[in-house]
């Protein structure tokens, strides 16, 4: 089916969630960076945190970071206990952390019938992301433990003309 | 940093020893719903799907169950109404992400409590437990 890159304009959408998460869950307002757009290709961080969007609107949304930024994180989520490895339980909460962002996301598009995967984390260095045909919009969030990537790659549903 | 601390909730009428069965498929919830309940001299039982919750709920009898909706090898939906289908007094509240308002309305349909929204408020978990566990 024909569809629109819708990436771009959404990418606000997600801003917003993740303002109103990271104000939930870190009690902190990070600082947005500069938006770019890309057509095909995105690299990865060390740390990558994964929401699919099915329905309407298909595509992925990526949470990406250095893994001293992802310890950080885990370890402000779960109250401020040391994290020394991206264990499991580290891993856990930055999945739930992408979920929560992308959910908000989703109540705020307000699109009926678009649904989320569960979430997954991809580890490793010199990962390239290929969104194929749907671009990618990209922006960068400052916290005071680091920086946190926000990409956002969605593919639009064209609905039949009336 | 700052982080987050939940103190036990003092002198707000909670009953003691009771117990909580939390079922959710990611360990850090589990762990962060815990950290809420256990302080608050709660029993916590867990689960990381909707069968596990089943089989917890036969072999513990809670008093109050936490449910997760997407999980895998059975979702929190199938596992409410597994559960009240067989128990018609469990007390069951749903933990959901924004946007699965269709799937709470099912569940409350099916006999769920309440709901609590991700990222959880350790005082809106304590409230549901507070209304649920006298």
């Amino acid at each position: 089916m024909a569809g629109t890159n819708v990436s771009a304009d959404h990418l606000h959408y997600f801003i917003a969630a993740s303002y109103a998460v990271f104000g939930m869950v870190l009690m902190e307002a990070p600082m947005k960076g500069e938006q770019k757009d890309f057509s095909a290709t995105v690299a990865s961080h060390e740390v990558n945190s994964v929401v699919g969007l099915a329905g309407p609107l298909s595509g992925y949304f990526f949470l990406s970071m250095d893994e001293t930024t992802a310890k950080a994180l885990a370890s402000a989520m779960m109250g401020g206990m040391a994290v020394e490895q991206f264990d499991e339980m580290a891993s856990s909460a930055l999945a739930e952390l992408t979920n929560m962002i992308a959910g908000n996301s989703l109540l705020q598009i307000d699109r009926e019938g678009c649904d989320l995967t569960p979430p997954s984390v991809i580890r490793g260095t010199g990962i390239q992301f290929s969104t194929i045909d749907h671009g990618a919009s990209v922006v960068p969030l400052q916290l005071s433990f680091g920086e946190i990537v926000l990409t956002v790659s969605i593919h639009a549903k064209e609905t039949a003309a009336a | 940093m700052r982080a987050r601390r939940i103190a036990p909730a003092e002198g707000r009428g909670i009953s003691m020893q009771k117990k909580i069965l939390v079922t959710d498929d990611a360990v850090f919830m589990r762990s962060m719903l815990k950290g809420i309940l256990l302080p608050n001299k709660f029993t916590v039982v867990e689960a990381s799907n909707g069968q596990e919750a089943i089989d917890q709920y036969n072999a513990h009898k809670p008093d109050l169950v936490f449910m997760d909706i997407t999980m895998p090898v059975m979702d929190g939906l199938t596992a409410v109404k597994a559960i009240k289908s067989q128990h018609p007094d469990a007390c069951m509240v749903m933990c959901t992400a924004m946007g699965q308002q269709n799937m709470v309305i099912e569940a409350i349909k099916a006999g769920a409590k309440d709901f609590i929204v991700k990222p959880f408020q350790a005082e809106r978990v304590l409230e549901c437990v507070r209304k649920f566990v006298a």
